[in-house]
């Protein structure tokens, strides 16, 4: 079944997360209008990508970087379309001996990663993706991790808006997920990016981080934002921040507790004269104003054996 | 009377009032009016402060259902109805990947000062465009060991289900202590 929504709301790093995690094999269409690209994931691998405004073809590319001439291209080009059709250019290229095996699959993963950084900027765009749907057959293939092109995907955003969806609040705290190691053995961090992962713990709030390596609150949210939808990390709650009072108060507020709040009996038709009581305002208690949080095992299986399953 | 409650919970339009209508005895007691705002566009008819159905098991056992209500700026509210609960069904709308964010949010509302079961049930699988229940965990970074079931919130056997899952959730909450 085919997976549709829109960039707006489901952004293209959470889409990729999602392939990833998913180990998905298939395609994804994104457009807009006048625009249209498509990226082609093998088991949760981006293998090849093409972005119809930018259709470069791989001989095109190999010509703009020099790798070989015009009149090269054109003989592989026309060897192609005489007697090969099936067979990528590239390939033919490379069993005249323009060029290896190697330059050519360098080529190609560049213009892979070129198309998807570049569809990081699109703030909005119905996607579609289809299961099971491969690259065209003339085309070079390339399994690319997709940590690393959300990395490199995020560090081109450059604004709030984007961040602050996933980051609400500087004070929220930051800690690695369960197995930060291992995911992050294939991603390639920048100087600024280490200064910050060398300092995530599980106490410094994103706030925290920022003042100690002096990046600055964008700086320090937007790698962090990259480590969030790469996996790597995961917030957790915000912290209380001293607020300090006016001068001459001699002292700062701390956020506290709320006040308790009135237990709620929706089964009363009016409430009880006289003070209402303050309900505990440790949720863990077993019994929170008239509801019991933690009912004995015997009152579950009554609601089990009610709802007709089985234990 | 030992009375327990669970909590409905999920973003605009992801099915809350539905799913305890469906599952309710007794008449739902629902404070829903027209809107005003943007949740318009969603829904004709969005819940401003809650819904309550309730379950008789026996003579002495009493379940309460609250769905939260779904618009941003009744958030207040959330505090006061997780107060109590023994447990927690998150709605998602399924064909509704823009909602997913929103959903993420009040799993982390809900979650980050205390310990409760909670599972996420995938609504309105009935849907040709509805999102796999797996694609969805993944979309809400979910663990491993938080369940998700798929669920038409019309189809009173299905909503059963879900509570079904949500309770054994809570047993083994009971026994692990």
């Amino acid at each position: 079944m085919a997976l549709v929504g829109n960039l707006r709301d489901f952004g293209l790093s959470e889409f990729l997360y999602l392939v990833d995690r998913g180990a998905k094999t298939g395609r994804l269409t994104l457009q807009k209008p006048g625009d249209r690209a498509e990226l082609y994931f093998n088991t949760g691998k981006l293998v090849y990508a093409t972005h119809f405004n930018q259709d470069e073809r791989i001989g095109d590319i190999l010509v703009r970087m020099g790798r070989v001439t015009r009149e090269q291209c054109n003989i592989a080009l026309e060897i192609q379309q005489a007697k090969q059709p099936d067979k990528p250019v590239g390939q033919i290229m490379v069993e005249l001996g323009m060029l290896t095996q190697a330059e050519i699959l360098k080529c190609v993963r560049l213009q892979i990663e070129e198309i998807t950084y570049g569809l990081f900027g699109w703030q909005e765009g119905d996607f579609r993706f289809e299961p099971d749907m491969a690259p065209p057959r003339e085309s070079v293939s390339i399994p690319l991790s997709i940590e690393n092109l959300i990395m490199e995907g995020t560090r081109r955003i450059d604004e709030w808006a984007r961040i602050r969806d996933r980051i609400p609040s500087l004070d929220v705290i930051v800690r690695f997920s369960d197995k930060p190691h291992e995911k992050a053995k294939g991603v390639n961090l920048t100087p600024d990016e280490w200064r910050v992962f060398a300092r995530i713990n599980g106490a410094n709030s994103v706030r925290q981080i920022s003042l100690q390596t002096g990046l600055g609150d964008f700086e320090t949210a937007r790698i962090i934002y990259g480590f969030l939808s790469a996996g790597l990390v995961i917030l957790t709650k915000e912290i209380a921040q001293p607020t300090p009072v006016s001068p001459g108060l001699g002292g700062t507020l701390t956020t506290g507790p709320l006040p308790p709040l009135a237990p709620f009996d929706p089964d009363e038709t009016a409430p009880a004269p006289g003070p209402v009581a303050p309900a505990p305002r440790n949720r863990f208690t077993p019994r929170s104003g008239i509801y019991e949080t933690r009912p004995g095992k015997e009152a579950v299986l009554r609601l089990i054996a009610h709802f007709g399953g089985a234990f | 009377m030992q009375t327990v409650k669970m909590v409905v919970t999920g973003a605009l339009a992801s099915g809350k009032s539905e799913f305890i209508k469906t599952i309710s005895e007794t008449d739902v007691v629902s404070t829903e009016r027209k809107s005003t705002d943007e949740a318009s566009l969603l829904k004709k008819e969005t819940t401003v402060a809650m819904d309550f159905g309730r379950i008789v098991v026996g003579n002495d056992l009493v379940l309460h259902l609250f769905g939260t209500p779904g618009q941003k700026r009744f958030d207040f509210m959330w505090e006061m109805l997780s107060q109590g609960m023994m447990g927690m069904v998150v709605l998602v709308d399924s064909t509704r990947p823009d909602t997913f964010r929103e959903t993420s949010r009040i799993i982390d509302f809900f979650t980050a000062n205390q310990k409760t079961p909670y599972i996420v049930a995938c609504n309105k699988q009935d849907l040709p465009d509805a999102w796999a229940p797996e694609d969805i965990r993944h979309s809400l970074r979910l663990d491993e060991n938080v369940k998700i079931v798929p669920c038409v919130a019309l189809d009173p056997r299905q909503v059963r289900n879900v509570l079904l899952e949500l309770l054994y959730s809570v047993l083994e909450f009971i026994e692990e202590g």
